[in-house]
């Protein structure tokens, strides 16, 4: 996704003269061909993200349109308030790109774990905020970001991420079960689905606009199905959880939701990005057990 | 511009400012009086240079930046008739309008802002100052020396920041809270040339604004000295209070404003202070 990052940065720098990307110092090489070619719109602002948020608004306020990049796990938990005070209250428009999003960087640490991110951008009042899963999403995100009028939050991985259908399955009919995810993760479960043996029985919608949501899809997919299991890479308060109870409660929805992702506690032993999804029971056999039972339950296959 | 020009627009925004507490209340009074008249010199200065960009990162005098506009054409002083009151549009800290670029409050923010505004201009290759000011507590903000470093690095050599030294925080005094802090060898580490100045002379700080550099320039405002406000000197409690009737007339008796304070009061349909 870094790569779709940084080659979208170099087209629309070279379609609009106002585009302009600032680092907290990390994407090292990543962003070379564009510092290369506009080396008067690449910033590297240093370990600074408080000062990159205000920075960006600034040249927003001058008519640019800022670009600002760090990693998940620090941006905006770093730069809150200036999230919270230039994009929310101020109203300055700037696209925020948080790498490595979720447990990406699982073996450096919780430090560098991004379960809150989500969370925290959907605290500011006007703020996009988009979780895709592949390269290409990520681009027509970029893009998107960029026409829109107030800032936007946008979650991305590092590399290898595979890009999703908007949704799988949804246009069978006789499907019984909903898989809602966000983000990374989304990838990681559309390969598995198309595995699995009774895909046909089961049909999933990533969700890349946590906020604000398509209501009007996911009432459609949460009306279509008794039983959802929700996905995330995100702390339960954090990610499309709450959102999607919350329109459920205000839609008035009879539909059941089980949610698979971290729970909130911070991870102290060394381990790989498969290994905590299996220690947090949301790798694709525990989402494959979950399914399987519930079909059988419902004698269904 | 004449240095009496500026002097007289710079008392009577003090006037202003100390009337406004007074009528209206939370004006943050001493904070807005150490400034007001920095604030005026810079709306002069913005009067001639129009696309000079003047950013009030310590939020809570807005009083003073509001009579500062008010005195050199920025808006009608009838309008600060209801400073702080219910459904104004000119609040206790600062809030965006045609001149203002940056709603204020929280401290730590105006100096990355005007980083960005400079680094705009030095792209396009435009001379325009950027003026921010600050106050010497708000300098405990980390985000403020994230920001001096930048603008240091890249040479931002209109940028302008204004340091309000009064020596008064909100919950103590400079030293008290901050030690003994040496502004200027920490600018200058930073890469900023360093000036001192008066806060309370307003043409020297105006004409201090004109000259070029090639590096940002930090002024710091010296604000200890002020007769009109002996007062509240080195007060805590001017943080949070407003003048009094006995403290507004003595301010107006130091000036010599009276006719001033007369016309401002008709103008706020005050029968008497």
């Amino acid at each position: 996704m870094r790569k779709a990052l940084a080659d979208f940065l170099v087209q629309a720098a070279t379609e609009d003269e106002k585009i302009i990307f600032l680092t907290a110092d990390l994407g090292f090489q990543v962003f070379d061909e564009f510092k290369s070619s506009f080396p008067q719109r690449y910033y590297n602002v240093g370990i600074a993200e408080a000062a990159m948020v205000g920075i960006a608004a600034g040249l927003s306020y001058s008519g640019f349109k800022p670009i600002i990049y760090s990693i998940a796990s620090f941006l905006d938990s770093r730069a809150f308030e200036q999230f919270r005070f230039f994009c929310g209250y101020n109203n300055m428009k700037i696209v925020a790109i948080g790498a490595g999003g979720g447990l990406t960087y699982s073996m450096s640490g919780p430090t560098h774990h991004a379960l809150d991110d989500i969370g925290l951008a959907l605290l500011i009042p006007n703020l996009l905020v988009f979780s895709p899963a592949g390269p290409r999403e990520l681009t027509q995100t970029l893009y998107k970001s960029i026409e829109e009028s107030g800032s936007s939050y946008i979650q991305i991985g590092k590399f290898g991420e595979k890009d999703v259908y908007f949704s799988d399955n949804l246009e069978k009919n006789n499907t019984v079960m909903g898989i809602i995810s966000t983000g990374v993760v989304s990838g990681y479960i559309s390969e598995n689905l198309q595995e699995y043996e009774f895909a046909n029985k089961v049909s999933h919608l990533h969700v890349n606009q946590i906020h604000p949501l398509d209501e009007e899809v996911l009432v459609n997919f949460l009306n279509s199905h008794s039983k959802i299991i929700l996905v995330e890479e995100q702390i339960p308060s954090s990610g499309i959880y709450n959102p999607i109870l919350r329109l459920i409660n205000e839609k008035k929805l009879g539909v059941e939701i089980e949610r698979l992702g971290p729970r909130a506690e911070f991870i102290h032993k060394n381990r790989s990005l498969d290994s905590n999804r299996e220690f947090y029971n949301y790798n694709w056999s525990e989402i494959q057990l979950r399914i399987t039972n519930f079909l059988n339950q419902n004698k269904k296959i | 511009m004449l240095a009496p020009e500026i002097k007289i627009r710079a008392l009577r925004a003090s006037v202003l400012t100390a009337l406004i507490g007074y009528r209206n209340g939370s004006a943050h009074m001493s904070s807005s009086l150490s400034c007001v008249e920095a604030l005026t010199a810079a709306f002069d200065f913005k009067r001639m240079f129009p696309k000079t960009e003047i950013i009030l990162s310590k939020g809570h005098a807005s009083a003073a930046q509001y009579a500062a506009m008010s005195q050199t054409g920025f808006l009608e002083a009838n309008q600060l008739i209801n400073f702080g009151k219910e459904e104004s549009n000119f609040s206790i800290h600062l809030s965006q309008n045609k001149y203002i670029p940056l709603s204020t409050g929280s401290l730590g923010h105006g100096l990355s802002f005007g980083v960005g505004i400079g680094i705009s201009n030095l792209i396009n290759k435009l001379n325009y100052k950027t003026i921010v000011l600050i106050g010497d507590g708000e300098s405990n903000e980390g985000s403020v020396w994230e920001a001096a470093s930048i603008a240091g690095r890249l040479h931002l050599n209109d940028l302008i920041l204004l340091v309000d030294y009064n020596q008064v925080q909100a919950a103590g005094t400079y030293q008290e809270i901050s030690g003994n802090q040496n502004l200027t060898s920490k600018f200058q580490s930073f890469g900023w040339i360093v000036k001192k100045i008066s806060a309370h002379d307003p043409a020297s700080i105006y004409s201090e604004l004109q000259i070029n550099e090639s590096e940002p320039k930090v002024i710091i405002l010296d604000s200890q000295e002020n007769p009109s406000l002996e007062f509240m000197q080195n007060s805590v409690e001017w943080h949070y209070r407003n003048p009094t009737e006995a403290e507004i007339v003595k301010m107006i008796n130091t000036l010599n404003a009276k006719q001033f304070a007369l016309d401002i009061l008709e103008l706020f349909k005050c029968e008497k202070l």
